[in-house]
């Protein structure tokens, strides 16, 4: 068992989860947390190499993201933000590491973008609140490009609630 | 002044802006909150490129990279070699803007109160400050700082973000903030 520490103040619920991988198939992810009150440190243990190896990226990114925020503004990566975009990757290991970006007041942007003009675009504005835009591409009378924004208020059923980000993120 | 035919605006992107690999981001659009030193953004500031001179776009981007370096402005934000320059061409921003997004897009001279090309700088309590590039000074009217505004961003977050999204794929040419 591979074991990823992932955040000082993640607070996510524990235990295995039953999910839906993009093929339709259910299976058990086997992920569990470790609490530490109150909320200090958590860590993942996570079994499956290929989501160890996407939370590292993540994590490595974050880390690097923190060091030029801070030599641009002097300022920190929003704690909500962040907790925020940790949760939805926990809960949908389907999806691939995005691009992770950062506004000036910290608040983070994650982008995932395909070669044939599709993109996905997150803010995620709070805990537990993220802002999405999406272009996706129609094929009727010749290739359009669409365009949908909004709001979601809870990030961790994102993904498993919007097939169209699903598929541009995964 | 709306910016006329066949001009371009530059974006100064900061390394946070940035993607993994250095691509140009949303996050490189999003209007400035304010600070103590600088108002919030009622638009999305950028610079005219062709208003200062120079020869070809990267000739033009280094004239600019000098009078941000040099310019004295308060909370004027400096290239750095991490971020970098990100160049839209406005006719093709205001033709593309899809009109889904319901907004319209438009580019407008905004030279501010002060000259920073002229090395002097007037503070919001009237400190005026005069630079290196003292000699210059002769020139301090607002005539030579090439600042412009993209209007209009939407309010709504979600909305913005999506034109946001928009111009990050309208850039068609970057370089380093500071070579």
């Amino acid at each position: 068992m591979s074991v990823a520490t992932i955040g000082s103040d993640l607070q996510v619920e524990s235990g295995c989860s039953l999910m839906t991988d993009p093929a339709g198939v259910q299976r058990q992810r086997r992920v569990s947390v470790q609490h530490r009150q109150p909320l200090a440190s958590l860590l993942w243990c996570v079994d499956e190499p290929e989501e160890h190896a996407r939370f590292e990226r993540i994590q490595r990114r974050l880390v690097r993201l923190e060091a030029a925020l801070y030599e641009d503004f002097g300022s920190q990566l929003d704690p909500e933000s962040r907790r925020c975009l940790l949760r939805m990757f926990v809960t949908c290991p389907s999806v691939q590491a995005p691009s992770i970006s950062a506004q000036p007041d910290g608040i983070l942007l994650a982008t995932w973008r395909h070669p044939n003009g599709e993109e996905l675009v997150i803010r995620c504005a709070t805990d537990s609140m993220v802002q999405f835009a999406v272009v996706s591409r129609t094929m009727g009378n010749g290739v359009a490009l669409n365009r949908q924004w909004g709001v979601w208020n809870s990030p961790s059923v994102f993904f498993a609630e919007n097939p169209l980000a699903r598929r541009i993120a995964s | 002044m709306f910016l006329p035919d066949g001009s371009h605006a530059v974006r100064l992107c900061v390394m946070s802006n940035l993607g993994d690999d250095g691509e140009i981001t949303a996050a490189c659009f999003f209007p400035h909150k304010g600070t103590d030193l600088r108002a919030a953004d009622r638009y999305l500031s950028v610079h005219w490129l062709e208003y200062l001179g120079g020869v070809g776009i990267s000739g033009r981007l280094q004239v600019l990279r000098d009078f941000l370096l040099n310019s004295t402005i308060p909370g004027e934000r400096k290239p750095t070699a991490k971020g970098k320059l990100a160049v839209l061409a406005c006719d093709q921003v205001v033709a593309q803007a899809p009109h889904e997004m319901q907004v319209e897009v438009r580019f407008a001279h905004e030279p501010r109160t002060a000259n920073p090309a002229s090395g002097v700088s007037i503070s919001a309590d009237g400190v005026v400050t005069i630079g290196v590039d003292a000699h210059l000074a002769l020139a301090s009217d607002q005539s030579l700082d090439p600042h412009s505004g993209l209007f209009t961003l939407p309010e709504e977050a979600s909305h913005q973000l999506a034109v946001q999204q928009f111009l990050a794929a309208q850039v068609v040419h970057t370089e380093p903030g500071r070579l």
